[in-house]
């Protein structure tokens, strides 16, 4: 994946939450984003996956301009996977149709074509029992595996994953990290924000630092994690890695 | 002693919380319950030392089956036309031009704030009288559909904006247009959502349109009073007017907890 972030910045009624973000990422798979809560990751990723508009600033990804007006970006967002902390299934279909209606209705796939994908994937990770099950019917954990079962479906040029597991239960936080680890073994692309620090420190192969809106650090992981330059990354790795 | 009696109690009468009622159980408490409000009502009735006059009554069940057929004809136009002003004002109430959205708000105010008593006499007496139309039946739907659908926009309003946020991002995520979202995510949604309290809609609409008699609609209640008033019998005419309405809505209530039961997972 080829990424471009250019000054991009963005506020909130009158709070500044992104402060002309710059960066250049090429040549690797896994971008992994950690920060304190309230820094603008969560908002970096959205307007990473076109839901939201930066108030300036450009972006490309993969060479390809990002135009930041709706009917565009609704086509971007067609080429990106987005998982979300609360999954955001729906909760009407099941395991198999959340999977299968991007796929037929966005992606023009057939129904049979968009149902045999769907199945494959819920295979993949070990979900095919769940099939026929709607949201409310599984667990945390099967549900944010469906969620990204769905964001990887479309096989999209980049998987964005905003804190996959941190509306999860502690037992079902493995089998959704074991599957990002899985996708990223294959060299998906994937920017993932997340409070794992041991997790970030082990997919990442460059590691991004976010707070107060800009970036404090980039790098890889273990020079960030083993030797931090700027002292609030230092204190806020000191405060989170204390118990790991 | 008391504790066996106590145990006793609660293996007859009581279920736990949450828990299944077994159909024994279940059975014995309605008899019990019936029996009861037979009990009562039987005691009245002989204390009434009224002389039941069933025969003149009879006489005119073809009155009674007109006129239940007649209400249940007005209430089911009634619901399709309050459906229809329901969604206009629902998603009125949303619009983004004002006229549209103030007139929706008006409406529902209004017509929740008054009486159905004072609508239809304002209604038939002023408006259709001005306008030039006569026919009671079509006013009478007319008002019964006016009336409902206030209460039906707030049930759509409400239902639509139950459809949360989360799911109409998630849907723009994955690349659905504007009018996709509305056909595969939010409608699919709120019909089911809206099913129960519009089955309760539908029950209270039922039960109003008694009010159509004020204006001389020959449905269910007005033919009840009219035959009160050949034969002297009351409580002849108006025991087969309760009846004869809860054969109507006691269906409906019980076909409005089935579909709660049914979509209560699903949220």
């Amino acid at each position: 994946m080829k990424l471009d972030l250019r000054d991009i910045s963005k506020s909130f009624d009158s709070t500044q939450v992104l402060h002309n973000i710059s960066m250049s990422f090429e040549d690797a798979h896994a971008l992994v984003i950690i920060g304190p809560s309230g820094g603008g990751k969560t908002t970096l990723l959205r307007i990473m996956a076109g839901l939201l508009k930066p108030d300036s600033g450009s972006m490309a990804l993969n060479e390809t301009e990002v135009v930041f007006r709706e009917e565009q970006l609704r086509k971007y967002r067609t080429r990106i996977g987005m998982v979300f902390q609360t999954y955001n299934l729906f909760p009407h279909m099941t395991a198999l149709e959340n999977i299968s209606l991007p796929l037929e209705r966005v992606h023009g796939f057939t129904h049979e074509e968009a149902e045999e994908t769907a199945m494959m994937h819920l295979r993949r990770f070990k979900l095919e029992e769940h099939y026929e099950k709607k949201p409310a019917q599984m667990s945390g954990g099967q549900n944010q595996r469906v969620a990204i079962c769905r964001a990887v479906a479309i096989n999209p040029e980049v998987l964005l994953l905003d804190e996959p597991t941190s509306a999860l239960d502690p037992e079902f936080t493995v089998e959704v990290l074991d599957v990002i680890e899985e996708l990223r073994e294959e060299k998906k692309d994937l920017i993932l924000v997340t409070h794992h620090m041991g997790f970030a420190r082990t997919v990442s192969d460059h590691l991004l630092f976010i707070a107060d809106g800009t970036i404090s650090e980039e790098g890889p992981a273990e020079e960030i994690f083993d030797n931090p330059e700027n002292p609030e990354v230092k204190s806020f790795l000191h405060q989170v890695t204390k118990y790991e | 002693m008391e504790n066996r009696a106590g145990s006793l109690v609660k293996h007859l009468f009581c279920v736990p919380p949450g828990k299944d009622v077994p159909s024994w159980k279940f059975w014995l408490n309605l008899i019990i319950v019936f029996a009861l409000l037979t009990l009562v009502f039987t005691f009245a009735f002989l204390r009434l030392q009224y002389d039941f006059n069933w025969e003149s009554v009879y006489r005119y069940r073809l009155k009674f089956i007109n006129g239940f057929l007649m209400t249940l004809l007005i209430s089911a136009f009634a619901l399709v036309a309050s459906f229809l002003l329901g969604v206009i004002f629902g998603i009125g109430q949303r619009s983004r031009f004002l006229p549209f959205r103030f007139l929706s708000k008006v409406y529902i105010e209004i017509i929740r704030g008054t009486p159905l008593l004072v609508q239809i006499l304002v209604f038939f007496y002023i408006v259709a009288d001005a306008f030039g139309i006569d026919s009671r039946y079509f006013m009478g739907v007319v008002i019964l559909a006016l009336f409902s659908g206030a209460y039906v926009s707030e049930i759509i309003r409400s239902g639509i904006e139950s459809i949360g946020k989360s799911q109409l991002e998630s849907a723009r995520a994955i690349g659905l247009t504007n009018a996709q979202t509305y056909r595969y995510i939010i409608f699919p949604q709120v019909t089911k959502r809206i099913l129960p309290p519009m089955a309760g809609q539908f029950v209270t609409l039922i039960k109003d349109s008694s009010l159509l008699s004020i204006i001389s609609v020959s449905e269910f209640t007005l033919n009840a009073q009219e035959v009160t008033s050949f034969t002297y019998s009351t409580f002849e005419s108006y025991i087969p007017l309760a009846v004869g309405y809860l054969l109507i809505t006691f269906p409906i209530s019980m076909f409005t907890k089935h579909l709660e039961r049914k979509f209560a997972y699903e949220t």
